[in-house]
């Protein structure tokens, strides 16, 4: 410690302002003016912590919260988000979106307000049904009745996938080709074996293009009768070959094209109820709170997500910092 | 009355001298001490309506602005000795011997100034001005305990150095 007669020396001899200096500064405090009334001043930042964290944290809970009362109803039964949509590819029929559909509007029970194939037109004809059963046994039947009507009508069934996983769980499906004047019985008899969760239905009219192509292969006919009418030379026959592949070629696809327009492709996609859906008899205080839960844990993503993303950017201001406060205190090292 | 009540040039005309010490015993120069003081109350004036006394009394104010300007010209001072440096034309500057006050002993003139710039500063905030340890270390930006170690070692020198000067 330093000696009183040491400090009482520095006290004493302690540097005082000249005339000068007191003058300059005095004429600095002379351009002050009166400060207007402050409208609000800011408070601390150590106060406006004080406030803002608690205020953040009570607008996250008190939202998830609210959000969980809001959505868990009062009867524990939720809507089912279904729709249906009928999109269109090539020639379009019009797209409409349903986001709620009761059970009984589906399109076996008002044909007329599916899309329907046109008889006057050939159009490849698609639609897709998801569609949710009550529990395994009814998933079962829905599958095997699916593909018995598929047969009755004149189709087929391409393809199925039967899955009955644990825990009470299990999809299924299928694609079916059906007689394309025969696709509405189908879809209105598909919807019928569930809740329809969604629908699609796409038709590509291949009319013109079938058309295109009986053109193509009366020229192509036409120029090979010629070719082989007026005697086939040596130089010709690679190109009589040619032609006859190309006719080939063209009459397969025809076929082909014409064949799918007469069958319409009917996917169908079975599945029964979610596991936390079937626990949906819960209370509601159950429901709110698991509904908060979800809503807090989105909650905690997204300030993950804004830590990811600013986290170099804290380090490197930090760093800064760091580096300037070791550059003042070397600056302060010196005598 | 608070700080915020009195006027700007009151507080300016009470607590010029302790700035001024303040600033003497940073720099070990009298002159460019002055010139900060001045750069100090005009900063000070510019930051008047930000003053708020529930943070800290109005002296510990202008010491932080006193020291924030020393800041600013230390560095602006290292940069150009750095660009001098580079261009190779360093002038010779006269070196003035560092004065801390009128009617100090040699011997302690001398040990203050072999003093470094951190523990001149404060020997000056707690011992010639009188802070009180927990503002000084407001004023320095440091831990209090940080201070009274930094004051500690700083008095130990400054004995050691007035008492070997007494031997010899």
């Amino acid at each position: 410690m330093l000696s009183p007669e040491l400090a009482s020396d520095l006290r004493a001899a302690r540097p005082v302002a000249s005339l000068g200096l007191r003058e300059r500064v005095l004429e600095i405090a002379a351009r002050e003016r009166p400060a207007p009334k402050p409208r609000f001043s800011l408070p601390s930042f150590r106060r406006l912590a004080l406030v803002a964290v608690p205020a953040a944290l009570t607008v996250a809970v008190g939202g998830a919260l609210i959000h969980g009362l809001a959505g868990s109803g009062s009867n524990g039964q939720k809507a089912a988000p279904a729709s249906t949509s009928a999109g269109s590819n090539g020639t379009a029929v019009g797209a409409s979106r349903a986001p709620k559909l009761p059970r009984t509007l589906q399109l076996g029970k008002e044909p007329d307000s599916a899309v329907a194939p046109s008889s006057s037109r050939l159009q490849q004809y698609g639609a897709f049904l998801s569609l949710r059963v009550k529990d395994l046994g009814a998933l079962s039947d829905a599958t095997k009745r699916a593909m018995r009507l598929a047969r009755d009508v004149g189709g087929y069934v391409a393809y199925v996938r039967y899955s009955s996983p644990s825990h009470g769980r299990g999809s299924a499906s299928l694609i079916v080709r059906v007689p394309v004047d025969r696709v509405q019985d189908v879809i209105a008899e598909y919807s019928d074996l569930g809740t329809i969760l969604s629908q699609k239905i796409n038709i590509v009219d291949v009319t013109k293009a079938v058309e295109e192509q009986a053109r193509e292969i009366a020229r192509l006919q036409a120029q090979i009768a010629q070719i082989e009418g007026g005697g086939v030379t040596p130089q010709e026959r690679y190109r009589l070959a040619e032609l006859k592949a190309r006719l080939d070629y063209l009459t397969k696809h025809r076929a082909a094209t014409v064949r799918r327009a007469q069958f319409a492709r009917v996917s169908l996609e079975l599945a029964t109820k979610p596991k936390h859906r079937a626990a949906a008899s819960t209370s509601r205080f159950d429901r709110t709170m698991g509904d908060a839960g979800g809503v807090l844990l989105r909650e905690a993503e997204i300030l993950l997500y804004v830590l990811i993303v600013a986290g170099p950017l804290l380090l490197l201001g930090g760093a800064i910092i760091a580096a300037g406060r070791f550059r003042d205190r070397r600056l302060f090292e010196r005598t | 009355m608070n700080a915020k009540q009195q006027s700007f040039a009151a507080i300016a005309e009470r607590h010029l001298d302790d700035v001024l010490a303040y600033l003497v015993y940073l720099t070990a120069d009298h002159t460019l001490a002055e010139d900060l003081t001045v750069d100090t109350f005009e900063r000070a004036l510019r930051r008047w309506r930000r003053f708020d006394p529930r943070r800290g009394s109005a002296r510990t104010w202008l010491c932080q602005l006193a020291r924030s300007a020393a800041l600013d010209h230390f560095r602006s001072e290292a940069r150009r000795l750095r660009r001098e440096d580079r261009y190779a034309v360093r002038e010779l500057r006269e070196v003035h011997p560092p004065s801390f006050g009128e009617g100090l002993s040699p011997e302690l003139e001398h040990a203050v100034g072999a003093l470094s710039r951190a523990e001149r500063e404060v020997v000056a905030l707690r011992v010639v001005l009188e802070l009180d340890g927990e503002t000084a270390a407001k004023v320095l930006g440091i831990s209090q305990s940080a201070c009274s170690t930094r004051l500690s070692r700083a008095l130990q020198k400054l004995e050691g150095m007035v008492s070997a000067h007494a031997v010899a």
